[in-house]
């Protein structure tokens, strides 16, 4: 359980990291989003990868749990780019196919 | 000049990178393969079906056996497989009046009884590669290694200084751009793991620090002896003294094991059935992130405890649990799986890095059909290390199921089957137009590795199908996971077909506008 709330953790919070960016929201949304927004976007991604540890740690022990949390960060991140990847691609095609 | 200092770093990573690149490769595919060394193992010696036991009793039933079949031995040890693989291994010291060819070591099962499998090194052999190499003197080995690793830590540092910008950029890979998407993976592979990739370069040299750097064992010990002796010591038996039986094992392990709160990983007796005999009972390496085990020792005949170490101490800790994090035996199913990815993302890293170097350069080449002798042998190594070493597992898959059985030196031979589909595909390189040799190769190794469950089912009666039906995950998922790297190389060499195909046309389109400059 603790594992894939690690993950969901991970892939929430570099989701959100990856709207705040702006080359990324025209790329899903095609219009530059607020700063606030994106300001907001960027806490709440931080927020989730650095509350991930403190999980991970109280329940796996915070050797093994820092372990997992690292390795989890890196998949989470890898889902995020290649859901991206295939999000922009999609919507770069649709225009042009239209 | 304010780009004086990335361009240093550029040119640091490029060529680190670029020279140590290929060894790395190999080093990074092996030591990636070792986080199932067991299970790699187990798949290559089908004639063991394990099961499972405590330690306790395997313990005891290891030194019932070894009562039988050594009763004259003046040492005894048994070793757990590991934690995911049940059985023991024994090895023994014969007494006196043993003859000299006498047998000093055996396999159990899970269940105590002898395991008579095929010789192999299996996994084992791909774990010692990736700090030992093979052919050539260990000593060497590891400094060659060392290098690498240095090599390798080096073209971090200068590439996330180099990549700084492309770091912020992180989310972004673009298939099908060139240049640009071999950029982009090489970025994404290495900054997405970068935690594992710094670690396990990193812990890499430590686990062979005294090694690299003996300066301070010689400081302070007259030899390196002494300081093995000191660090991690070994008691020999001591005087017999007249026969007594020994006491029963299994209650000393428990006793251990309750104390530590870890699993006993291996016990040895010395002097056993005299009243000097010794048990020394130790925890297992893959029990905890500490892989420097704690140990006790019982007298033999009264099971009182005489003496307990704990390697405690601060350097010592930190090391032991540098190697641990490094080796991760500690670790479970979930925990193994994203070290092998991270360890796979590893090997993309060095691999897109190798490609990358041709790839820029080709853009800028001035007569693209005949590139100048560095270029081509760049290429063609290129080839050699990336396709020709997995090339080589594979083979050495396929020679475990068809060399014969009772073979001598069976083990090397599947070794040197490694080495020559290897070297074939290194002189398969050399031999052709490197376009052609990139398709070819990847094409021969995406057909070894789908041969390989193939074979397994032809030759042994624990097939893919078998060991579906028998819910054997082991056997399943190693086959299962040739399957997808035969998948994935035939992908690659598709794609490689697919870009030849397109090239002329885009060479065509690329002479109209000039080429995109890149700063990496």
């Amino acid at each position: 359980m603790i594992h894939i709330l690690l993950f969901l953790f991970a892939f929430l919070g570099f989701s959100l990291l990856c709207l705040a960016r702006e080359r990324h929201q025209r790329d899903l949304f095609g219009r530059k989003l607020a700063a606030s927004t994106a300001r907001r976007l960027r806490r709440g991604g931080s927020l989730c990868l650095l509350l991930a540890y403190p999980a991970a740690g109280s329940i796996l022990g915070w050797g093994y749990g820092a372990v997992e949390w690292l390795g989890q960060l890196s998949v989470g991140a890898l889902v995020t780019v290649l859901l991206l990847t295939r999000l922009s691609t999609r919507r770069s095609q649709r225009p042009t196919g239209a | 000049m304010k780009g004086g200092f990335r361009q240093s770093m550029a040119w640091l990573h490029t060529w680190t990178g670029l020279l140590l690149g290929w060894l790395l490769f190999a080093i990074f595919v092996t030591g990636t393969s070792a986080y199932f060394q067991e299970e790699i193992t187990r798949w290559m010696t089908p004639e063991v079906r394990s099961v499972p036991a405590d330690p306790a009793s395997g313990f005891a039933g290891a030194v019932r056996w070894l009562e039988r079949e050594a009763p004259g031995a003046s040492e005894w040890s048994a070793y757990s497989a590991g934690k995911r693989t049940a059985g023991l291994q024994l090895y023994w010291v014969n007494g006196p009046d043993a003859s000299a060819d006498a047998p000093t070591e055996a396999r159990l099962d899970g269940a105590g009884r002898k395991v008579e499998a095929r010789e192999t090194l299996g996994g084992w052999f791909l774990y010692r590669f990736h700090y030992d190499l093979h052919y050539i003197n260990w000593y060497w080995a590891r400094w060659l290694v060392g290098v690498a690793a240095m090599a390798m830590l080096v073209a971090i540092l200068s590439g996330i200084v180099t990549h700084k910008k492309i770091i912020a950029d992180f989310f972004l890979l673009r298939f099908g751009k060139g240049q640009r998407s071999w950029l982009d993976v090489h970025n994404v592979s290495s900054v997405l793991f970068l935690p594992f990739i710094l670690m396990i370069t990193y812990t890499g040299l430590v686990s062979l620090a005294t090694h690299y750097m003996p300066w301070g064992v010689a400081a302070n010990y007259s030899d390196q002896a002494k300081f093995v002796d000191a660090a991690f010591p070994w008691p020999a038996p001591g005087e017999r003294a007249g026969a007594a039986p020994l006491v029963p094992v299994a209650p000393l392990v428990e006793r251990a094991e309750h104390g530590w709160g870890v699993a006993a990983g291996s016990i040895r007796i010395l002097n056993p059935g005299d009243r000097s005999a010794r048990i020394i009972v130790s925890s297992a390496p893959d029990s905890s992130m500490f892989v420097r085990p704690r140990s006790i020792t019982f007298d033999g005949v009264t099971g009182r405890q005489i003496d307990a170490r704990d390697p405690s101490g601060a350097a010592t800790n930190t090391e032991s649990a540098m190697i641990g994090l490094h080796a991760g035996r500690y670790a479970n199913m979930l925990l193994r799986v994203l070290y092998f990815l991270s360890g796979l993302a590893g090997c993309v890293m060095v691999a897109s890095g190798l490609i990358l170097w041709t790839v820029k350069r080709r853009a800028r080449l001035p007569d693209p059909g005949r590139p100048h002798p560095g270029f081509r042998l760049v290429e063609k190594l290129n080839i050699a290390a990336i396709v020709g070493l997995p090339f080589g597992i594979a083979v050495y898959f396929l020679a475990n199921r068809l060399l014969s059985l009772g073979i001598e030196g069976r083990s090397e031979q599947e070794i040197d089957a490694m080495f020559i589909a290897w070297g074939a595909i290194a002189v398969w390189a050399i031999a052709r137009p490197a376009r052609r040799a990139w398709i070819e190769s990847l094409s021969a190794a995406a057909l070894a590795f789908v041969s390989v469950p193939i074979v397994n089912a032809l030759t042994t009666s624990r097939g893919l199908p078998a060991s579906l039906m028998a819910g054997d995950s082991i056997f399943a998922l190693f086959d299962i996971a040739m399957l997808v790297i035969a998948a994935g190389f035939c992908g690659a060499a598709f794609k490689v077909a697919q870009r030849d195909a397109g090239r002329a046309a885009n060479r065509r389109m690329r002479k109209a506008s000039p080429p995109a400059t890149e700063v990496a």
